[in-house]
């Protein structure tokens, strides 16, 4: 028979993101409406820009939730993948010549953070991107309706990651 | 990799381009045109949108412009504000207690620290081993980037301690320190310290290993000196060949002036000399005696000193020499330090000019503010490094081009970007100036 134990991890959650920016906020308004329970079990860490040294400060093994606003999507859509997923995907595209170029040296982009990562930790980092797609990204700019109307989605998977990954698997005879 | 059009043009003319540097700090790009084997064209084009900085300054009161000008850059914060401040307190006539002082060159050495094993290790190494971008690299060099983001994470650190957090840091203040550190505090980082002390010594030695191009000039160099000290914020303005000045007198020999085409001023000696160089290697060049022993025993055992001063592709061993540098010093520091018995004495504001220069990790930064009756900023001039280096840049890219017009263009390319990346331009830096001139019709 199986069941869940809890078990209290403190998971980090990464806040990306320039709350200046109108839907490059939806993360940091998005962890302020979780739970009041759940913040028990998280770590609000607001990063704006993932630094590597995020990364490399976690155990091994030990897993994280990325939270940020993603161009491309459709406005509200949310959209959750495993972190090695997007290592696979920024492998991909490097080996296909058409990886993303940083323009500046302290901004790579979140899958090539998550790609040293796992170059230096030999795996990648454990845990979940949970990202929502954003429309405006002007200086000033609220969250647009459409992202501001999803908000209680993407804080619902936060929270449904959070449950995953603060839980195990125990076996019992 | 860059954006790159390298291309013949036909006849003797050859242009090599980079569209998007990558590995510097900003958005810039590069142009050289050759002609018959003599260049026609050699720039250093800065497209980054202007930041205006100057003018959002205005109106505002000195201990608000120390807080706004840290966020000029995300590298170099600190060097803003110490320029700043040091401006101010030598226009309001305060004097900080030496245990402030001393606290302000160890959030300086944090700095110099997280800048300059960053720009060895990410920016600049896969230059000289082979690799498009330090993610390439540590596949193959995994020790020597895990050992730069320990350095980084140490110099962060030191500026979290001091100044609250490990970037733009808050808690400078116009008289002293908002906070200053517990001894506890710096104690318990000091084994970082110790650990990252001998990184840096074994990075001199990983640099000297590196294969340096060919290349050589002399350069008219300029930087702080100070009698007693590596210059940090005090001493004085001196350059090789006879520029001796208060750090407030920038102006008394060196100007700005606009180039079309850049969003970044130029800078030039009003002695019709032009051209000059700042940085860790002219630092060296110009202060060397002063380095930390253990550094100056470094750059000694390199047998660099000279390569230094004439092949910019040397300025790797210039900053890693100021990495021991600051490791050294910031664990002496913190060795002697006790909390200031006065961390924040009292000042008053007094209209005037409150200028002063500072060594940022890329060179010499000036300020100049015109503080009103109000004790309010009525003008501000601010003159980063990159801006003053980019006339050297483009004269060392007429040296290189002649040394790399037998090599296949994509290599060639490379190599051009290589020697700018030298430098370590902040190109973000070099775009907050211009006058903002509204016209209402």
């Amino acid at each position: 028979m199986t069941s869940r134990v809890g078990m209290t991890l403190g998971v980090p959650i990464f806040v990306c993101g320039e709350l200046a920016r109108g839907d490059d906020a939806a993360g940091f308004a998005a962890v302020e409406l979780l739970p009041a329970d759940l913040r028990e079990r998280v770590e609000v860490v607001p990063v704006g820009q993932l630094d590597i040294l995020f990364l490399m400060d976690l155990p091994a093994d030990a897993p994280c939730i990325v939270v940020d606003a993603v161009a491309g999507l459709q406005p509200g859509e949310v959209w959750v993948r495993p972190l090695a997923a997007l290592v696979d995907r920024a492998r991909a595209l490097q080996a296909a010549g058409c990886a993303p170029e940083p323009r500046s040296s302290h901004e790579l982009p979140l899958e090539q953070v998550l790609d040293l990562a796992a170059t230096l930790r030999d795996a990648p980092p454990a845990g979940t991107f949970v990202g929502i797609g954003g429309a405006c990204f002007d200086v000033g700019a609220p969250l647009t309706p459409s992202v501001a109307a999803a908000l209680p989605e993407l804080v619902a998977a936060i929270v449904e990651e959070v449950a995953a990954l603060t839980f195990t698997e125990a076996v019992r005879c | 990799m860059s954006h790159a059009t390298a291309s013949a043009t036909g006849g003797d003319e050859r242009v090599y381009e980079v569209h998007e540097l990558t590995r510097v700090e900003g958005e810039g790009s590069l142009r050289l045109r050759v002609k018959d084997g003599e260049v026609v064209e050699a720039r250093l084009g800065i497209f980054e949108a202007p930041r205006y900085f100057e003018q959002l300054v205005v109106g505002r009161t000195p201990d608000e412009v120390i807080d706004m000008v840290a966020r000029i850059c995300g590298i170099c914060p600190v060097a803003y504000q110490m320029s700043a401040v040091h401006g101010f307190e030598d226009l309001f006539g305060v004097r900080i207690d030496p245990q402030s002082r001393a606290l302000r060159r160890l959030l300086y050495c944090g700095e110099w620290i997280e800048s300059h094993a960053l720009h060895i290790y990410l920016l600049h190494a896969p230059d000289f081993l082979g690799y498009e971008s330090g993610i390439a690299m540590a596949a193959d060099h995994r020790p020597l980037v895990e050992q730069a983001l320990k350095m980084k994470k140490a110099g962060n650190h030191l500026i979290k301690i001091l100044g609250g957090r490990p970037i733009h840091p808050v808690s400078v203040r116009v008289g002293g320190w908002s906070r200053a550190p517990r001894v506890s505090e710096l104690k318990e980082h000091r084994a970082a310290l110790e650990e990252g002390l001998a990184f840096a010594l074994e990075t001199v030695k990983v640099v000297v290993g590196f294969t340096m191009p060919a290349f050589a000039r002399e350069p008219r160099v300029v930087s702080l000196r100070h009698a007693a000290e590596y210059p940090f914020s005090d001493g004085r303005i001196v350059s090789s060949d006879g520029v001796d000045l208060r750090p407030s007198a920038w102006r008394d020999a060196f100007e700005e002036f606009q180039v079309e085409g850049s969003n970044a001023l130029h800078a030039r000696s009003l002695d019709g000399k032009g051209v000059y160089l700042l940085g860790p290697a002219a630092r060296v060049v110009l202060a060397g005696e002063q380095l930390h022993p253990l550094a100056r025993e470094a750059l000694a055992a390199s047998g660099y000193a000279e390569l230094i001063r004439t092949n910019i592709y040397a300025s790797i061993v210039a900053r890693a020499v100021e990495l021991v540098h600051a490791f050294a010093e910031a664990i002496d520091i913190i060795d002697a330090y006790q909390v200031p018995a006065e961390p924040l004495v009292a000042w008053q504001s007094r209209p005037g000019v409150a200028a002063w220069a500072t060594e940022a990790p890329r060179g010499l930064l000036f300020h100049r503010y015109e503080v009103d009756e109000s004790g309010r900023i009525r003008t501000a001039q601010i003159v980063p490094p990159t801006s003053q280096n980019q006339a050297a840049i483009e004269a060392d890219l007429v040296i290189a081009a002649k040394q790399v017009l037998d090599l296949p263009h994509a290599e060639a390319t490379h190599r051009l970007e290589q020697m700018i990346r030298s430098y370590d331009p902040c190109i973000s830096c070099a775009t907050h100036f211009l006058d903002l001139r509204i016209e209402e019709v």
